[in-house]
């Protein structure tokens, strides 16, 4: 996530600073720009709650001067300084600046590269600029004969958020708005389709107008009207549809119909750069799936669940302990507190797939034995049991996933993304690739995913007509 | 003042450009169940037919319900979203009042499934029951004028001409606002769908 400098940041980006540059600035220097000066700007990029790059902008005027990027060491040649690149070029655009300049030692073969290929052109030289007597470059280029980035606004109904946002083709986000639903249905303890169907239509109007508000754009602005055509719940899918061919037709926009799941993988865009082959470990209340990305357009799944899907069994589980809806939220908190000492049995599926019917069931008798036995169930212990086999099973299978169709970077998504056990056994098992946990936020669902997704289907020219049906149990290879 | 008119909440798809009190141009097919994969297929065509630009509508008029839940949200998804960005005024009427069309000594049956019936009666400006879902076999036809699904009642059905009954309606439409609180009419609470 690209954000404003703020005075936390301050520690990693100095030790990028003086990693980076021979005159490196100040702390103060830096804590003067961040604070007063209402003529710059500093932006970061935080990847894991760790700053990754930064760039800094002045502003004169109708006159933008990069001062400068800096990319963490251990970090470079993964497109990061192409990423702040574009964000720092988009946001002197939407500033009004018509030109932007930089200075760039004309021996930084690397960055000339990025800045020529961003449209700078160098202007003069500047003999024996730098203090070693190295010689720079005055480059620049035009804001405003660029053509605009493209815009897509995206609406997301497919299960119990009614959302909608708007991006860029640059990676920026002009809005994003959810409403849940989820407080309503968690009296009943699970999703109600005609129920969520009738909330989506009380919503969607709101939601829409406050997108578009919030991006300070017309829709006459908008290149492109995205929505979830599915999977999800077809009532819920139908309302979403509606709205966004309602836009479109009136507006005369291009239609894109989002498979929800691309919408999951996508939003990691926002992370940082994707590479392929990329492996999805795609993990919610209605999917379990490994899907092997070839590239941005080409899915395929590899492993996929036979029964119930991962987040259906932490509610079922959830609700044989009489606890709450949702379940995942629960049980994580609770297996925090317990320890080994339940005995679950590891359902014993063969090849890259899953299931979880059984373990639901092993839970079940367990509960009724202890029950029977005059035994008080431990809750915690139960969860901590329930989750360690649940999760470790996810773990082998992608490890096993990835043994078959080696991939350069690994990106876990899906409402269960969000649960911190998963999160870790994660990060402890696949340390030595490239990988990809959402922060939370991302992790349910929203339409910034969505519009994320709808940026890879304008770029493929993929767009469907106003006649498409919703297709609730759509598969992510179509 | 031109008026969209858009009534998905049963068996046919209707769509209606009025401009003041003349129809301009209306579509109006049977289509159980297919309403939102058609509905922008008709309203391009009386958009063309009439040679109107959509953004030129000055407002937009659906039926409320009661109905097919998903049909009653189709239209009324469409006038809410346009309703709030265009934006332009939006009107309802009750799905029963609607195909009464104005007439006098007027009932209005439409089947809601297990052996019930959502039933109104109007004679013009009077309401002579008010729009509800009832069994069947309590429903008393006397003899009103039967409009809708007539066959449930021994009698034949007859669905009129939805595009006229807006423009012979129009005294009846009521006018949202705020826009964004517009629900459907379902006669049905959600309540009811929690045990």
């Amino acid at each position: 996530m690209i954000e404003l400098m703020k005075p936390e940041d301050l520690d990693q980006v100095m030790e990028i600073e003086n990693s980076s540059f021979a005159n490196p600035w100040s702390r103060m220097y830096f804590l003067n720009e961040i604070s007063n000066s209402e003529l710059s700007e500093i932006y970061v990029d935080i990847v894991d709650g760790e700053v990754v790059s930064y760039g800094d902008l002045w502003y004169m005027f109708e006159n933008c001067d990069l001062t400068k990027i800096a990319v963490k060491e251990s970090l470079r040649h993964k497109g990061y300084g192409r990423k702040m690149l574009k964000h720092l070029i988009a946001t002197a655009r939407r500033k009004g600046c018509e030109f932007m300049h930089l200075e760039v030692n004309i021996n930084n073969k690397e960055a000339l590269d990025l800045y020529e290929k961003n449209s700078f052109e160098t202007v003069r030289t500047r003999k024996r600029y730098y203090e070693n007597g190295d010689d720079a470059y005055d480059m620049i280029r035009g804001l405003i004969e660029a053509s605009e980035p493209r815009k897509v606004l995206a609406i997301e109904s497919s299960c119990d958020e009614t959302a909608c946002a708007i991006i860029d083709e640059d990676l920026d986000v002009l809005s994003s708005v959810v409403t849940s639903q989820i407080d309503v249905h968690a009296r009943f303890g699970g999703v109600i389709p005609e129920v969520a169907s009738r909330m989506h239509v009380e919503q969607i109007s709101t939601i829409v107008k406050q997108a578009i508000d919030q991006a300070k754009i017309s829709l006459d602005d908008i290149d492109a009207i995205a929505y979830t055509i599915g999977p999800g719940l077809i009532g819920s899918l139908h309302v979403g549809a509606i709205a966004a061919k309602s836009l479109a037709f009136f507006y005369k926009k291009p239609l894109i119909g989002v498979h929800h799941l691309k919408g999951h993988i996508f939003i990691n865009d926002l992370i940082k750069p994707l590479t392929y082959p990329m492996m999805a470990l795609v993990v919610s209340g209605g999917h379990t799936n490994l899907v092997f990305i070839e590239d941005d357009q080409t899915f395929r799944i590899i492993g996929t669940t036979l029964d119930d899907a991962i987040g259906e069994a932490y509610d079922k589980v959830a609700r044989v302990m009489k606890e709450a809806y949702p379940g995942g939220p629960v049980i994580d908190r609770l297996a925090k507190e317990g320890k080994a000492h339940y005995q679950l049995p590891t359902p014993k599926v063969e090849g890259l797939d899953f299931s979880f019917s059984g373990l639901k069931n092993a839970v079940q008798q367990l509960v009724k034995k202890e029950e029977a036995a005059g035994n008080e169930i431990d809750k915690n212990d139960l969860a901590y049991a329930f989750q360690e086999v649940a999760l470790n099973m996810l773990v082998k299978k992608t490890k096993l996933a990835l043994e078959q169709y080696p991939c350069k970077s690994l990106v876990l998504a899906g409402g269960v993304a969000a649960n911190s056990r998963l999160r870790q056994l994660m990060s402890e098992n696949f340390c030595d690739m490239d990988l990809i946990l959402p922060p939370l936020k991302y992790c349910t669902d929203n339409a910034l995913m969505i519009a994320c997704a709808a940026l890879h289907y304008l770029k493929a020219d993929k767009y469907v007509d106003f006649d498409a049906p919703s297709r609730p149990s759509m598969s992510i290879e179509d | 003042m031109l008026t969209l008119c858009i009534d998905t909440a049963y068996k046919y798809l209707t769509c209606a450009l009025l401009k003041d009190e003349h129809i301009v141009s209306s579509y109006c097919a049977e289509c159980f169940k297919r309403q939102s994969e058609e509905v922008f297929a008709a309203l391009g065509k009386v958009f063309d037919d009439a040679s109107i630009d959509p953004r030129s509508i000055d407002a937009i008029c659906v039926s409320q319900g009661p109905g097919s839940y998903t049909g009653v949200r189709i239209a009324m998804t469409i006038a809410k979203v346009i309703g709030e960005t265009l934006p332009c005024e939006v009107y309802t009427i009750s799905t029963l009042r609607l195909y009464a069309g104005g007439r006098s000594n007027c009932m209005v049956v439409m089947d809601a499934r297990a052996d019930r019936v959502y039933c109104g009666v109007y004679d013009g400006d009077d309401v002579i029951m008010e729009d509800r879902a009832i069994p069947i076999s309590e429903v008393d036809a006397k003899d009103y004028e039967i409009i809708g699904d007539g066959t449930l009642l021994g009698k034949e059905n007859n669905y009129g001409n939805i595009a006229e009954d807006f423009l012979n309606t129009r005294s009846y439409w009521e006018k949202a606002d705020p826009i964004h609180l517009l629900t459907p009419k379902y006669l049905k609470e959600s309540e009811s769908y929690y045990r």
